[in-house]
């Protein structure tokens, strides 16, 4: 094959970089991947399309990552995996009997921030989200409580004291439903 | 006046490559030209998507697809615009280079005599 004849891109490449990219930018840069390969003999050219994709596709993702990051978001994805890790651990029927030390909760902390960054990546798939301004006005005031009360009620009763008051009062509620007579 | 965001050198180079491209700025020939004006250094095409993408984000250029074209197996172009931001950024760039080029000038002027400083320009 010479020069001037178009050369296909290699299937499994492009299968892989179409899978990859976010669906707003699969049209143009698989594209300018093609388009970049053409003129060349076909091997180098498949090779070419091969260095391209592989230096390409993390930049395009990675900043589609920081693109939809939201400061907000994040700070909430992780105090609720965080609540939810502790929670699992301290309460599952599994779990019971072991006592939380701090070994474990930094063992929930590694959890948290694989599933942050799970959610962060998958973030960057969706179509930007614009937060409705009750919802905004509702992050804010809970941010405020984390940042402020928050704190002050960590130094008083302990991080985990306070999810184990939560679930409390919440088994104490559904028991008295149950085991209330004049129900 | 309105406040305006500066631009990076990487920027800079960018807007430029848009703006001497008019018509026919996509990725493959923004990169091209990118890559002319940064030499000796290399810039890679995922650089070039990164520093798009942010500048969109910053309101300095615009995009939008074109129709698909065959040469590139049926697939659209983003082509790209400069705005009106982009284009007061740049010219700030610009200028914040140029009074720096005037004072590293008077300084070699001064130093090595007038001559040398000549030679620079």
């Amino acid at each position: 094959m010479g020069r001037g004849m178009e050369v296909k891109p290699p299937r499994f490449a492009e299968a892989v970089v179409r899978w990859l990219l976010p669906l707003s930018c699969v049209e143009h840069v698989l594209g300018d991947l093609q388009e970049r390969m053409q003129g060349a003999e076909p091997m180098a050219a498949r090779k070419q399309y091969v260095i391209d994709a592989v230096r390409t596709v993390p930049s395009v993702i990675l900043s589609r990552v920081f693109r939809r990051c939201d400061a907000r978001l994040l700070y909430l994805y992780l105090t609720t995996q965080c609540v939810v890790f502790a929670g699992y651990g301290l309460f599952s029927p599994h779990l019971q009997g072991i006592q939380v030390t701090a070994e474990i909760l930094a063992k929930i902390w590694w959890f948290t921030l694989a599933v942050v960054v799970y959610q962060l990546i998958q973030d960057a798939y969706r179509p930007k989200v614009v937060v409705h301004p009750v919802f905004n006005l509702t992050l804010i005031l809970y941010l405020f409580f984390l940042t402020t009360l928050g704190p002050t009620l960590v130094a008083e009763w302990g991080f985990l004291g306070i999810v184990r008051w939560f679930f409390e009062r919440f088994t104490r509620r559904r028991d008295r439903r149950t085991h209330d007579p004049s129900r | 006046m309105p406040k305006s965001e500066s631009c990076g050198q990487f920027e800079q180079l960018v807007l430029t490559a848009i703006l001497t491209l008019h018509e026919q700025a996509y990725g493959v020939t923004i990169h091209k030209k990118v890559q002319h004006l940064a030499k000796p250094k290399n810039a890679t095409l995922g650089a070039v998507y990164v520093t798009l993408d942010r500048m969109e984000d910053k309101g300095f250029v615009s995009s939008w697809l074109s129709e698909p074209t065959p040469e590139r197996g049926g697939r659209s172009k983003r082509y790209y615009r400069v705005e009106a931001a982009g284009e007061r950024a740049l010219r700030e760039s610009t200028a914040t280079a140029r009074r720096i080029w005037d004072a590293l000038s008077d300084v070699m002027i001064g130093r090595r005599g007038r001559k040398w400083g000549e030679a620079w320009k």
